[in-house]
């Protein structure tokens, strides 16, 4: 019976296609790693309410990273050689995972305040330590206003008992981990004590300058200690979380919930493996 | 030679009597025959089927709080036991956000369901109700949902699902289309339910 036979007009084929590449897309899922805890800005000791101070709080966040087995470790001096890098290629690079790191902001009190979330940290290998970079002859009110590595000074306004929420992306956390690696292990020739100037002032995607210390073939480490300063006008509460992305099989670095015993050094402080030579400003 | 004759004879005889021994038949026509019944559904193609579905897919209950709902797409390959019941492997993908007060809200998760179902379909000229249920694995890849207490760690989920729809013919004998709604009951999930309404395509081999 022919009548049986019409012809479909309608393109099938695409609906199952579709739905399997829509599955397949999905497979690349990020992991969200808790905030230590919530950073919450109090009144500095010592002051009034209604004084004009900024209150803060800082944490150090780093990325549970698990260690390498002597295999894995061996195959990283086994690249640095081949690459023919003069220092160790990084265990858990950018070429591993994506971060990006969400925060939200409340306002406690009762009316509207200014407040700023802005990080700093380091890599693997060493933190960008701002006190290396101050001018050890000048007086303290004298010292140049370093920049971050992520974030602006600039006051948000929330209203009492209001929320604002922000995310420093992959692609700024990318940036970030490049500037790092400039800062911390390969800055420019005569970049000195203004490397951070140089590189954290400029998006590398516009422009290259201060990134020509870099060897050919570098490793960029990724940025997985995470220092998070949060400033306010009155007392407010700030919640964040790390979102990682592995690029690679999911849970190969990232290390499981409660695991011990990580690659990443948790201590306050991490010293860059290059210190920065003082510039001389010719005065 | 008696035989031959003999066999001639009896031959001869045969057809006498079949061409015009017979007796007449004198019947007349005094109504119309009855029309074949149309559609019929024993033309409908029958035995392996895949099936494309796109639609919706919502949290109810307490996940419902902090799932929002999303689009949905799923495949369904089978096969008809019966005219009238077929077995059948489903998978769904779904993407939602999340709605939870913090720094994670609006993030988006995915909800993938695999299973497989028994099929019963009662149909009516082109259409077709059809009643599914079974189980199936649910797979929240991701960890956004651990804070709500909804996943609570866990990623894979037993999940019984149960649903019914409208299946309309197309007169082509190979397809059809129509609209379906399931129910899926998330053991682990906090012991959460989702919805999902879909319409879909099917084409039978």
């Amino acid at each position: 019976m022919a009548v049986y036979d019409e012809r479909m007009r309608m393109p099938t084929r695409w609906i199952p296609c579709s739905a399997l590449a829509l599955l397949l897309w999905g497979c690349n899922v990020p992991v969200f790693v808790d905030e230590n805890r919530p950073l919450e800005a109090l009144q500095p000791a010592g002051t009034m309410p209604g004084d004009d101070v900024m209150y803060s709080d800082t944490d150090l966040f780093v990325v549970p990273i698990r260690k390498p087995t002597a295999k894995e470790a061996a195959k990283l001096v086994e690249q640095q050689t081949k690459l023919g890098l003069p220092m160790p290629v990084p265990w858990v690079g950018e070429r591993d995972l994506d971060l990006e790191i969400l925060w939200t902001m409340k306002n406690l009190e009762t009316t509207p305040i200014g407040a700023n979330v802005v990080v700093d940290g380091g890599n693997e290998f060493g933190d960008y330590d701002k006190a290396l970079y101050g001018d050890p002859t000048a007086a303290a009110a004298d010292q140049p206003v370093l920049p971050d590595v992520m974030g602006s000074l600039q006051l948000v306004n929330i209203e009492a008992g209001g929320t604002r929420s922000g995310i420093f992306r992959e692609d700024q956390l990318r940036e970030a981990g490049l500037d790092l690696e400039v800062i911390t292990r390969y800055p420019p020739a005569g970049g000195g004590t203004n490397t951070p100037f140089i590189v954290l002032e400029r998006n590398s995607t516009a422009s290259t300058v201060g990134l020509d210390g870099i060897p050919k073939g570098d490793v960029t480490p990724a940025m997985v200690r995470i220092r998070i300063f949060f400033r306010a006008t009155g007392h407010a509460v700030l919640d964040y979380s790390v979102r990682v992305r592995e690029k690679g099989t999911p849970g190969d670095k990232l290390a499981q919930k409660d695991a011990t015993d990580l690659y990443v050094s948790t201590d306050s402080t991490l010293a860059p493996p290059v210190t920065p030579m003082p510039v001389d400003s010719g005065t | 030679m008696t035989r031959v004759l003999v066999a001639a004879g009896l031959l001869v005889f045969s057809v006498a009597g079949v061409t015009g021994l017979a007796s007449v038949a004198h019947a007349q026509v005094i109504s119309e025959q009855a029309p074949p019944v149309f559609p019929d559904p024993k033309h409908f193609a029958r035995g392996f089927y895949a099936q494309g579905e796109l639609g919706a897919l919502v949290y109810v209950g307490r996940a419902g709080k902090f799932a929002g709902p999303g689009p949905a797409f799923s495949v369904r390959l089978g096969y008809d036991i019966l005219r009238w019941l077929s077995i059948q492997a489903h998978v769904l993908g779904s993407s939602g956000q999340v709605n939870i007060p913090g720094p994670t809200d609006g993030q988006s998760f995915q909800t993938l369901v695999y299973g497989g179902e028994l099929h019963g379909q009662v149909q009516i000229r082109r259409v077709g109700l059809y009643a599914e249920a079974g189980a199936a694995a649910a797979h929240i890849p991701s960890n956004v949902l651990d804070d709500a207490g909804i996943t609570g760690g866990h990623k894979i989920s037993l999940a019984v699902v149960a649903g019914g729809g409208l299946d309309f013919h197309t007169l082509n004998r190979h397809f059809s289309f129509g609209v379906g709604a399931d129910y899926l009951w998330l053991a682990s999930f906090s012991k959460s339910s989702a919805v999902t309404a879909q319409a879909f395509l099917k084409y039978t081999r």
